[in-house]
């Protein structure tokens, strides 16, 4: 008896479950995602962090003040409008101090001292502007029951 | 002249480049998508910094973050005098901060407190976050700011 040979049967890969499992992860990736704003740092130290070892060097250090509704003052002088964010004088005078600082070879350090009811903003506007002049040794007041 | 008929050509929508663009997709979402513990609480509105220096290395960060008094966060409670740090979703007084933020110390020495302070906050908070800092031995601390306002206001 002469045997038929079944006709050969074309193999194909099924995409279809594939597909559909890439959707759905697309789907809860695209649901779970959330797009964050890059942060930037602005960074000090707390004065119990000095190292006692180290040479003891009198620093040349700046007193700023903030008041409650704005105002900056730094040595009891006030500078630039409450208003203003960007503090253009305090920041020409900070320059200068750090490059004073520089050149007589003493570390330029500033203490901030805001109000209780300053808003943050204010006084991240004294630490930009302190950035802004490179000096690294920023701090903040000490009351007097310490920190 | 006789024209002959072409065969019937099998008609079907090639799917190839859709499951490119779907791959690529994919891949682009997976890859934007933040899967570690992060505790960045989209309710703060950081201050702005231009001046301010995007990090390189964010290890070995502990954060906090402190809104305005009065701030019903996403769990429904309201930020409180008292209670004016929220960690990880929970808000904290003082001691519960120091006492936070001391037990991640211990885990890990070279711990630096990042600071997630909302723009209208009273620097009162911030003062006594500091102080509960001092206290657990913390004594590097990074103020989170935006470079930019794209959004305006202030």
């Amino acid at each position: 008896m002469k045997l038929r040979r079944a006709p050969e049967e074309k193999m194909e890969i099924q995409m279809t479950p594939m597909i559909d499992c890439v959707f759905l992860l697309l789907i809860f990736f695209m649901v779970s995602t959330t797009f964050y704003r890059q942060e930037a740092d602005i960074s000090f130290a707390l004065p119990g962090v000095a190292d006692q070892s180290d040479s003891v060097e009198i620093p040349d250090e700046q007193v700023i003040e903030i008041a409650e509704d704005g105002r900056v003052f730094l040595n009891d002088l006030q500078y630039d409008n409450p208003e203003d964010p960007d503090l253009p004088e305090l920041q020409k005078t900070l320059i200068r101090f750090k490059q004073t600082a520089d050149a007589n070879k003493v570390p330029a350090m500033i203490t901030i001292a805001p109000a209780e009811r300053v808003k943050h903003q204010r006084v991240v506007d004294v630490l930009n502007v302190c950035a802004a002049a490179k000096i690294a040794s920023v701090t903040f007041a000490v009351e007097e029951e310490g920190l | 002249m006789k024209l002959r008929r072409q065969n019937d050509v099998e008609l079907g929508v090639d799917m190839t480049p859709m499951i490119d663009c779907v791959f690529l997709l994919l891949i682009f979402f997976m890859c934007a998508a933040t899967m570690s513990k992060v505790d960045l609480i989209p309710e703060v509105q950081l201050p702005v910094a231009p001046k301010a220096a995007v990090p390189e290395d964010l290890r070995g960060r502990g954060v906090v973050n402190i809104l305005p008094v009065g701030t019903v966060t996403g769990t429904g409670e309201s930020v409180t005098e008292e209670r004016p740090f929220l960690v990880y979703g929970d808000l904290l007084d003082d001691a519960g901060l120091q006492k936070t933020i001391s037990a991640r110390r211990n885990e890990d020495p070279e711990l630096r407190v990042y600071m997630r302070i909302d723009r209208n906050a009273d620097f009162a908070l911030v003062r006594r976050a500091i102080r509960s800092c001092a206290g657990a031995g913390v004594f590097d601390i990074i103020f989170g700011t935006f470079q930019s306002n794209p959004g305006g206001g202030s």
